[in-house]
């Protein structure tokens, strides 16, 4: 699944991994690990998930990347007060709606790995 | 986008991120005015009561009074934005692990989202110069910067959401246009995502981009004298809409039932005259500080009038759809400008020079085309017109940077230093307050200097608090609320803060202050004492 990411973003390996590093470097440098875990939690929560859901859309995936990051940073905080109005425990609703999307997402790669479609 | 883009856009957001954190590089306590401190206290809320608020009755009750009254259907203490936003602060701080950095730290970053999806979308449609044209000098936008400072962060976060959205838009309709039905379909349901995003973080974003969008559309009408939708879709559509309302139902209420406290003063509409200005700034600007609207301090001189005024005619007469993008940028932000004179606003509402922050986005990026376009023009072999053309955009931007870029370096790194933001003997006054003062009772807070500092303490106590010199004692006061029941406060306990006016060295006022506590100690007992700042408790 992860090799298939990264050929859709037309990116090596290493460029992935350089960039991720660069993302967390810099915040990082100059906040120490408050910083590190602040950007961990963007990459977490609202980018990574959403990138997962939209990686099936026939456009390009440098594309899908920035789509991913601007959506989630509303529409997961949405989504998590939609469930919250259910459990009232933000704990709770943020594991159970990252294991909705995350499952969601991993699932439409595979299909599209298995199936191209 | 090759390599060559991920390391620009790397570039751009170590650069932005170190400039949009001068302010909390060496003083990771808070900063804003007190509309900042205002909205940082929701997010604060949700993570203190470990699930996320209701739509009424369920808001900090620091914040008492303070903007309440203000809806009809939600009453004094409904929420006033959708949550969204508020509920990214509180994962910030849950996952940072502390209460201020991590919140600070993602509001920096999501100002600077503007510049690099600018990036993202010059790139796309327009090329490497046009785009890096835009986003260099979009890094240091004044106004984006002193919005960020002052704490309006709904408006701040709302507005870099146009250019994506703009994009997919645009990308829907030439996808449409081309043929491409899936693409079409992929494209307009992000547009309709973005487009709920951005409505659910303020909605002035909404009303810009929904303008943007008839123009757009009305441009590609134009163009191809087709409708830009298919009646074999209904069904997505159908979709896209139900999915647009299921993520936005609740703004409904918060936005659209308020008691109209964004009245301007003056009820006048705009004269026929204004028609024929950009902009007509009133003789207050706004209310705000003239800084924030006036030409100089966003762009690099006058004389980029001149590159705009190329640029919008270079796209004028190109060819192709790609110029509708930025042209229907400039007609939606002539025509909210304009709103006084539809009589959708009033002329001096602030609310008309907060548009202003989108104004670079497309000012920039039409320089930026018109920089890289104009070596066309010169008699000269291709490459020797490309060679003009970077040659350009380097003079370009190192006139940006030297102006707009040292502006905004001094202005961040000099912002709320010192004893103009709240200080660590005040947060420590406002972790006392938090663990020792009953919920239901409130704080005089007397000494600090400014009102959005003793706003912080508010916030950061989880108490209400205010600052009356006329009322040194146990009291009741009742909150000024439209249409409600009134909300009654009592005040207990009263914090002597002499901690800003020592900085200062007002021995003056530190006199007055001391015989006001000579008269407290009378009635009250003490019970918090630090060097500077002592707390009485009233029975």
């Amino acid at each position: 699944m992860a090799d298939n990411l990264i050929s859709q973003l037309k990116m090596n390996r290493i460029s992935i991994i350089a960039g991720i590093f660069f993302f967390l470097l810099v915040p990082s440098f100059f906040f120490g690990l408050t910083g590190a875990k602040a950007f961990i939690a963007i990459f977490l929560f609202f980018l990574l998930p959403f990138f997962l859901l939209f990686s099936h859309l026939p456009i390009e995936r440098d594309e899908t990347l920035f789509f991913s990051l601007f959506i989630g940073l509303v529409v997961y905080s949405q989504l998590l007060w939609t469930i919250d109005r259910l459990f009232h425990n933000i704990y709770l609703s943020i594991a159970v709606l990252s294991v909705a999307l995350y499952g969601i997402g991993i699932f439409l790669v595979y299909r599209k790995r298995t199936t191209g479609s | 986008m090759d390599n060559r883009d991920w390391i620009v856009i790397g570039i751009l957001f170590a650069v932005s991120f170190f400039f949009w954190t001068l302010p909390l590089q060496d003083n990771h306590l808070p900063f804003s005015e007190h509309d900042g401190a205002y909205i940082f206290s929701y997010g604060d809320h949700i993570t203190y009561l470990g699930r996320t608020m209701n739509l009424i009755g369920d808001t900090p009750p620091s914040l008492g009074g303070w903007y309440a009254g203000y809806n009809i259907l939600l009453g004094p203490r409904g929420i006033v934005y959708p949550p969204a936003y508020n509920i990214d602060y509180s994962l910030m701080q849950i996952f940072g692990g502390e209460r201020i950095v991590p919140v600070f730290l993602f509001i920096a970053f999501t100002s600077i989202l503007g510049c690099i999806s600018m990036y993202v979308v010059m790139r796309k449609l327009f090329g490497f110069l046009p785009a890096i044209l835009t986003a260099i000098p979009l890094m240091f936008s004044f106004r984006e910067i002193m919005s960020y400072l002052w704490g309006q962060r709904h408006n701040t976060f709302a507005f870099v959401f146009i250019p994506l959205t703009a994009y997919s838009l645009y990308m829907a309709l030439a996808a449409f246009y081309g043929d491409e039905k899936k693409k079409h379909l992929a494209y307009l349901w992000l547009y309709m995502l973005l487009l709920a995003s951005s409505s659910l973080a303020h909605f002035s974003a909404t009303a810009f981009l929904v303008i943007y969008s008839l123009i757009v559309i009305a441009f590609f009408f134009i163009a191809y004298r087709k409708l830009p939708a298919l009646p074999s879709l209904w069904k997505q559509y159908l979709a896209m809409l139900g999915v647009f309302f299921f993520l936005t139902w609740m703004m409904y209420p918060i936005y659209f039932s308020g008691l109209g406290g964004d009245s301007g003063e003056n009820p006048s509409v705009m004269a026929v005259a204004t028609l024929f200005t950009w902009i007509d700034r009133p003789a207050n600007n706004f209310g705000l500080n003239p800084a924030f609207s006036e030409y100089a301090t966003s762009y690099p001189g006058y004389w980029t009038i001149g590159l705009l005024m190329v640029g919008i005619a270079l796209l004028l007469f190109s060819k192709g759809t790609k110029k509708y993008f930025l042209l229907s940028g400039m007609v939606a932000l002539y025509l909210v400008y304009h709103f006084p004179f539809f009589g959708l606003s009033t002329p001096d509402n602030y609310r008309i020079a907060r548009f202003m922050m989108i104004e670079p986005y497309f000012f920039y990026a039409i320089m930026g085309v018109a920089i890289a376009s104009l070596p066309r023009f010169i008699p000269l072999a291709k490459r020797g017109q490309q060679v003009a053309s970077y040659a350009l955009a380097i003079a370009f931007l190192a006139v940006v940077i030297s102006t707009q870029g040292m502006q905004a370096y001094a202005t961040l790194e000099q912002s709320y230093d010192g004893i103009s933001r709240i200080t660590p003997a005040q947060m420590e006054l406002a972790s006392w307050i938090e663990s020792n003062v009953p919920a239901a009772e409130g704080v005089n807070i007397l000494g600090t200097i400014s009102y959005p500092k003793w706003r912080w303490i508010q916030i950061l106590s989880r108490h209400y608090a205010t600052q009356s010199y006329e009322h040194i004692g146990r009291y009741e006061t009742v909150a000024e609320v439209k249409g409600w029941e009134p909300i009654n406060s009592t005040f207990t306990h009263v914090a002597f803060d002499y901690s800003d006016l020592a900085a200062m060295g007002r021995a003056d006022q530190i006199q007055q202050l001391q015989q006001l506590e000579s008269q407290a100690a009378q009635n009250a007992s003490i019970v918090y004492q630090t060097q500077l700042i002592r707390v009485y408790r009233y029975g």
